[in-house]
């Protein structure tokens, strides 16, 4: 967790705007319906000159109607055929290519707020809390019994919305006409990686006229406070609690699917494309059993009670290096925290999943739990140990998966902070992206661009990382940690280079080098770029 | 006020003959030789006073001043106190059999060195001793008296080693040349003074003891083990020409009962109301209460004394409406104090309506209730009061303050406070048994609201300050001198500390970015990465550096297994001790009275104790009995007579300040204040948190928000809660509700009053913008923010002042603010 918080902090913390960048934040109404036609603001920072969207949504037109230095204004136009789910939107102007900013299309008809809005099921409501502390109120009929489900799902990760129910309070000695909170949600789980959109879901004991207030955490508000508010009959699954793996490949999560190809899958990360492993074999876990775990082998379970602990034996002929990998497939952290231990035949630790140091600002004592862990394990018998960290919590849903397998040395994450390109003919820009070398893999990769338009370079850069002496107190990171490198790559723009007129979509490309050849790229992406004069 | 003047007028000393003697204890066995038993002759009177008459009265057979001793005759014994035309008879038994009783360090030195004041807390019983002895409080450790004394050897509070080399504080060969008899008697310069002199029994008592090569005596068993100390009576009444004894019982571990009176110690807390002899004897100086700290075999016991005026003749017949006023009248009525009479319907109305929902009744229904005839709208209004989302707020706000809801407290994360204060809030708006609030908190494994509270300033709190908290709020009883010296004042060990504090041991967090902790207890037989940084789980002990396993207080330990939760036995003993709900219903007690039972209310101990002991058990009992039902506990007292009692005093009761016998005017809690000037001024206030360098404000609370919905007092800035006292929850919340020179100030030229006042959409602006006449305005203003209409005086100064100003609406926004800091608005009264 130390290391993905690491990462997570380092890439946002590379994702500051460059100064002349044109950013936006937030669209307001943030939803449409198939069929509709509507206009929107988008706030942001030098929007002014903006000139023309990009977007590439099957069934989707916009048309950028005035645009100021923070705000523009849009026109969409949603076919009946379009898809819904979350769209993006950039926008283009001298000043080069913004981010994309997100919006939605829903199913349901839409309308915006207003004062006292009665809100309908099967509708979705626009709003917008534009100033610190602002509420929206909306009014609510209601049949006896009656379940409701509603969501506030908001524009941008910076608002997050707050839902509260309220139900007239008759019986108020100090004002019968007052209301009183009847239901409150905030998110269904505070914790990295989740949701901050809220959602409530509720049965109405009693027919009549209820109120739904949409504030933000803490009195949170402002013009890219935008949120839409869906209101449905009945009682919707609950949300997921469950991240859903990252778009980029990360072998450190614990919610990544350790498949049937999981290990071939590293073995072309590692450069070698002919290896192909059968799947491990599985071996269920059984609260009075400690079956054998072969290497490799997933050894598989339920915590479905609490203080629940389950075992495996393992027999190794030889000295290998091993990797545990662990996987949890329904409930994840932090509601299902995974110990993994592997103890030997004279119950010593001899590894676990649990990463501790020593604060070096008062020497506590501080421990991580990790998806994976390497080390070495001798010949002999060993235990396999799992169990949740905390001895009240059990449920059926704490299933995981331990992988127990040779180390397989391969390229790890790629980190790539930048989501366009604006580039100024005569100057250079220089590109960093981190790669993880994972159980000692060695071997050289290779960064380039394909596609780039013309007058444009790539050329190999020199990095000149901050040298980090090593922590003192910091236990066996190596165990946990893989080692990051650091690339660069330089794009250069001959002078003279013509302006862009529109985006291009150059190619960056990463491929282990094995054995002398170019294995096939583990990292391509596409990325935006555009050629933007100078600023004055 | 006009009720109470016939029985005033009528009230007359008179001296009343005693209509029954009793002889206490009535029964009593002596076990050896030479043991004695005091007994005391106790006059009862018609108005159910008594009175001691041991020294007036006639003992027989030879029982001088009722003083027993066994001597080589045993068999049964009845001794009986003749007092005018009354007779009392005990009757006793006595055992010599087995001779003399056997030497004991604790019962012969250490009883010496407690009756001389030696181990007392100022002295060498203090937290690190006097001039290197360290002698344990009332001999509560005799076997380490023994050895500081015998051995010799400098105290060191964190180590169990002595400081210097150990000399010997008595000399075998020399018994006078003993330090310990040369110090105590003055021979030698002694910080402490002469204790006692070379010809006194103690003086001999020691020497012998020394001559007989200073043994220590068998070890400590059942038969001279005290497990409590009981003194009679517990609450003493005196008039002013009155002296009444102490009688002090050693009840031993194997239920044995000795008299201790003659070896105890007595100080008196208060000597301008009450003195108290060496012998246990106690005069009357003052009109008053105080109470008598008695310290004998380890134990600690006080007896509260009220010296008493005049008695009352007719004293009147108090109506009651439930137990709490059977105890609170009873206890008056000994201490010939008239209760004040029932408050008017708008002094309650104010009250109730303050102390149930920190909120000011709304004008209309003040004139509501005045005007009502139902015999039942007190309990009507009380029923509502308890049903209204103000109750839920307010007790969640009282909650939070008291569990410590904040940003700093519960991991530096807004998300996380919110988290801990849902958790209290959905308790309360559900009325969660509190015996299941308190075990959810002191168990809490994982990521949910309650486990927040264990991570103060992003850490996982130390055992022992973490254990001291849950102590202090759930007991009510402060533990923490014992983290580092057995406790000067009570008979909490060292030992007890830390084996209490191990049950918090191996609480951890998993995480290290602050923003995933989940909280658990680290098992004990895995390292989970321990050995790579040569870290161990364990608590030690400070001073002896033995591994802790976790035990009660009682001293039952509760063995460690990595398959449970630790602290559950802990939780499931706690929630079901004794002290649990008497310390809960204290709490709640005080949100009502302005003062505890106990006082403060966590400071529970056997020397600061209960004004009124046994209400304290019945409100307990009554509470176990309703499930731990907070709603049904506040129903309870405000439904009560003596919580309805007037403000206003009469002669008997204006010093009273400890018996209830009337409403004590209490400062409105900042958070309250504020609201109530938000309700009368018709301007609310808004909340910010951080505000940019530019100005620019990025967090409000929204409109409507009340002082008391705030969840994080170091989240949400105010410059007026602070002044008034609102703590930042980073540690327990005392509040002192004391003035001070800020408030003053903030009254004089603050924002609060002013810009309220004056703003556009206030109450007042909207009163004069409406046409309304001076009356009007004056009586929506009394009602609004007194909870009463004006009386006629006031009517007619306030609106001849009025009449003179040139500028009208400047002389009302005067009147408001005069109003806003008067102490009539400022107060719960």
């Amino acid at each position: 967790m130390n290391w993905l918080a690491g990462r997570v902090a380092s890439v946002l913390g590379a994702l500051t705007l460059h100064a002349a960048d044109p950013n936006l934040q937030a669209v307001h109404p943030l939803a449409g319906q198939p069929g509709a036609t509507y206009q929107a603001t988008i706030t942001g920072s030098n929007l002014a000159n903006l000139r023309a969207l990009s977007l590439d949504e099957p069934g989707v037109r916009a048309r950028l109607l005035s645009a100021t230095a923070d705000q523009l204004r849009i026109e969409i136009t949603l076919d009946t055929s379009v898809t819904s789910g979350e769209k993006k939107l950039r926008a283009i102007g001298p000043q080069g290519l913004t981010n994309a900013v997100s919006w939605h299309v829903v199913p349901e008809p839409t309308t915006l707020e207003s004062p006292d809005l009665a809100l309908q099921s099967s509708r979705v409501v626009n709003g917008v809390l534009a100033e610190p502390g602002e509420v929206d109120t909306f009014t609510l009929n209601a049949l006896a019994g009656q379940a409701f489900t509603f969501e506030a799902v908001s524009a941008t990760p910076a608002f997050d919305p707050v839902l509260t129910l309220l139900e007239p309070a008759p019986e108020s000695w100090f004002s019968p006409k007052s209301w009183k909170r009847l239901a409150f949600h905030d998110e269904d789980l505070f914790f990295p990686g989740l949701s901050t959109h809220a959602r409530l879901t509720h049965v109405v004991q009693q027919a009549g006229q209820y109120r739904l207030q949409i504030s933000g955490f803490s009195g949170h508000g402002g013009p890219a406070a935008s949120y839409y508010l869906r209101v449905r009959n009945g009682a919707a699954p609950p949300p997921l609690r469950h991240p859903l793996p990252a778009a980029d490949w990360n072998p450190r999560s614990f919610v990544r699917q350790l498949g049937p190809d999981w290990l071939a899958q590293l073995h072309r990360r590692g450069g070698d494309e002919k290896t192909q492993p059968p799947p491990p074999a599985r071996v269920a876990a059984s609260p009075d059993q400690t079956p054998l775990l072969p290497i490799p082998g997933i050894f598989e379970g339920r915590i479905a009670q609490p203080a629940q602990t389950h075992k495996a034996a393992l027999h190794l002929e030889q000295t290998l290096p091993v990797t545990i990998e662990i996987e949890t497939p329904e409930a994840t952290l932090p509601e299902f925290n995974p110990i993994v231990t592997v103890f030997d035949s004279t119950g010593r630790e001899v590894a676990t999943n649990v990463h501790t140091k020593r604060n070096n600002n008062g020497l506590y004592m501080m421990k991580m739990i990790h998806a994976r862990t390497t080390f070495l394990l001798t010949p002999g018998d060993y235990t396999l140990q799992v169990r949740n960290i905390t001895t009240d919590h059990g449920r059926p849903d704490f299933a995981y998966r331990v992988l127990l397998r040779a180390q397989v040395p391969h390229a790890g994450r790629v980190t790539f902070p930048d989501d366009r390109l604006n580039l100024v003919p005569g100057a250079a820009r220089v590109l960093t992206f981190q790669l993880d070398r994972e159980e000692d893999f060695r071997d050289p990769v290779v960064a380039t661009f394909t596609g780039l338009p013309p007058g444009v370079t790539v050329l190999p850069g020199a990095d000149n990382p901050v040298e980090r002496p090593p922590l003192p107190n910091a236990g066996r990171i190596e165990r946990y940690t893989p080692k990051p490198q650091t690339f660069s790559l330089l794009l250069h723009v001959a002078d003279g280079t013509p302006l862009s007129a529109a985006p291009v979509y150059p190619k960056l490309l990463i491929r282990p080098v094995r054995k002398g050849q170019l294995a096939p790229p583990i990292l391509e992406k596409s990325i935006p770029l555009m050629i933007i004069p100078a600023a004055p | 006020m006009k009720t109470l003047l016939p029985f005033l007028l009528a009230a007359i000393a008179y001296a009343a003959d005693p209509v029954a003697v009793r002889l206490v204890p009535a029964t009593f066995e002596l076990h050896r030789e030479g043991a004695a038993q005091q007994l005391l002759l106790i006059a009862e009177y018609p108005d159910g006073s008594t009175q001691d008459l041991t020294d007036a009265a006639q003992w027989s057979p030879n029982a001088p001043a009722g003083l027993v001793t066994a001597k080589a005759n045993p068999g049964p014994v009845q001794v009986t106190a003749t007092h005018g035309k009354l007779r009392a008879t005990a009757s006793g038994r006595i055992e010599t059999a087995a001779g003399p009783a056997e030497f004991r360090f604790r019962a012969a030195i250490g009883s010496i060195l407690t009756k001389r004041g030696c181990n007392s807390p100022a002295c060498h019983g203090g937290v690190k001793g006097r001039g290197g002895l360290k002698l344990s409080a009332a001999s509560l450790f005799p076997q380490d008296d023994y050895e500081w004394i015998v051995k010799g050897g400098e105290y060191q509070v964190l180590s169990a080693e002595s400081k210097t080399p150990r000399v010997p504080r008595i000399n075998l060969q020399n018994p006078a040349e003993s330090l310990l008899l040369r110090k105590a008697t003055g021979a030698m310069p002694h910080g402490g003074g002469k204790r006692f002199a070379v010809d006194s029994p103690e003086y001999q008592t020691i020497t012998n003891w020394i001559r007989q090569g200073a043994p220590f005596g068998p070890p400590e068993d059942d038969t001279s083990r005290v497990a409590a100390l009981e003194v009679y009576p517990k609450i003493l009444t005196l008039e002013k020409n009155q002296k009444h004894r102490l009688l002090v019982t050693a009840v031993m571990a194997n239920g044995r009962r000795e008299d201790v009176t003659a070896q105890a110690l007595y100080v008196a807390n208060d000597k301008q109301i009450a003195t108290v002899a060496e012998s246990g004897l106690v005069s009357p100086a003052a009109l008053g209460e105080t109470s008598i700290l008695v310290r004998a075999a380890g134990q600690a016991a006080a007896v509260i004394v009220g010296v008493i005026g005049d008695p009352i003749a007719n004293y009147p017949t108090l109506p009651k409406s439930n137990f709490i006023d059977e105890h609170v009248f009873d206890k008056l009525r000994r201490l010939r104090i008239l209760p004040s009479a029932l408050s008017s319907d708008a002094e309650f109305l104010r009250r109730v309506c303050l102390d149930l929902t920190g909120t000011l009744p709304p004008p209309a229904r003040v004139t509501e209730f005045v005007r009502s005839t139902d015999p039942k709208k007190r309990e009507r209004v009380i029923d509502a009061l308890i049903a209204t989302p103000e109750f839920t707020d307010y007790w969640t706000f009282r909650f939070q303050d008291l569990f410590r809801v904040a940003l700093f407290a519960n991991g530096i994360n807004a998300k996380w406070s919110q988290m801990y204060g849902e958790w209290i809030r959905e308790s309360i708006a559900k009325n969660k048994p509190y015996d299941r609030m308190a075990w959810e908190r002191l168990t809490a494994q994982g990521y949910d609201g309650p486990t927040r509270h264990f991570l103060p300033y992003d850490v996982i709190g130390s055992p022992e300050e973490t254990m001291a908290e849950e102590v202090r709020v759930f007991f009510g009883r402060r533990l923490e001198c014992a983290q580092c010296h057995n406790h000067p004042y009570e008979t909490w060990s060292q030992d007890q500390f830390w084996g209490l504090a191990a049950f918090f041991g191996r609480l951890f967090k998993m995480g290290d970015t602050g923003n995933e902790y989940v909280v658990f207890d680290h098992p004990l037989n895995e390292g989970m990465g321990n050995a790579e940084v040569n870290g161990k789980i364990e608590t030690l002990h400070p001073r002896t550096k033995a591994k802790l396993t976790p035990t009660l207080l009682d001293g039952r330990a509760v063995p460690p297994s990595d398959q449970a939760n630790p602290r559950k036995p802990l939780a499931d003993w706690m929630v079901q001790h004794p002290y649990f709900a008497e310390a809960a219903v204290n709490r709640i007690w005080a949100e009502f009275f302005g003062r505890g039972l106990v006082d403060p209310v966590d400071d529970f101990r056997s020397t600061n104790p209960a004004t009124h002991p046994e209400l304290l058990a019945r409100l307990a009992a009554e509470f176990r009995r309703n499930g731990h039902d907070l709603r049904a506990l506040m129903r309870l007292i405000v439904t009560s007579r003596t919580y309805q009692l007037s403000a206003e005093t009469n002669p008997t009761n204006r010093a009273d300040r400890v018996n209830y016998s009337h409403a004590l005017p209490r400062p409105l809690l900042a958070e309250v204040l504020l609201d109530a000037i938000g309700q009368v001024t018709g301007v609310a206030e808004r909340f910010t948190t951080t505000v940019t360098a530019s100005g620019k404000v990025t967090q409000q609370t929204p409109s409507g928000t009340r002082a008391i919905h705030l969840r994080e007092p170091d989240l949400f800035h105010s410059r007026f809660l602070d002044l008034y006292g609102r703590p930042n929850r980073l540690a327990l919340p005392e509040r002192s509700g004391k003035a001070n020179l800020g408030q003053a100030l903030n009254m004089l030229a603050g924002p609060i009053y002013n810009e309220k006042l004056a703003h556009p959409e206030s109450r007042l602006q909207k009163l004069l913008a409406s046409q309304a006449t001076d009356e009007a305005i004056l009586q929506d203003l009394y009602l609004t923010a007194l909870g009463r209409p004006p009386d006629p005086a006031e009517r007619q100064q306030i609106l001849t002042a009025l009449s003179t100003q040139p500028n009208r609406s400047d002389a009302w926004k005067d009147l408001f603010w005069a109003v806003l800091c008067s102490r009539e608005f400022a107060e719960n009264h």
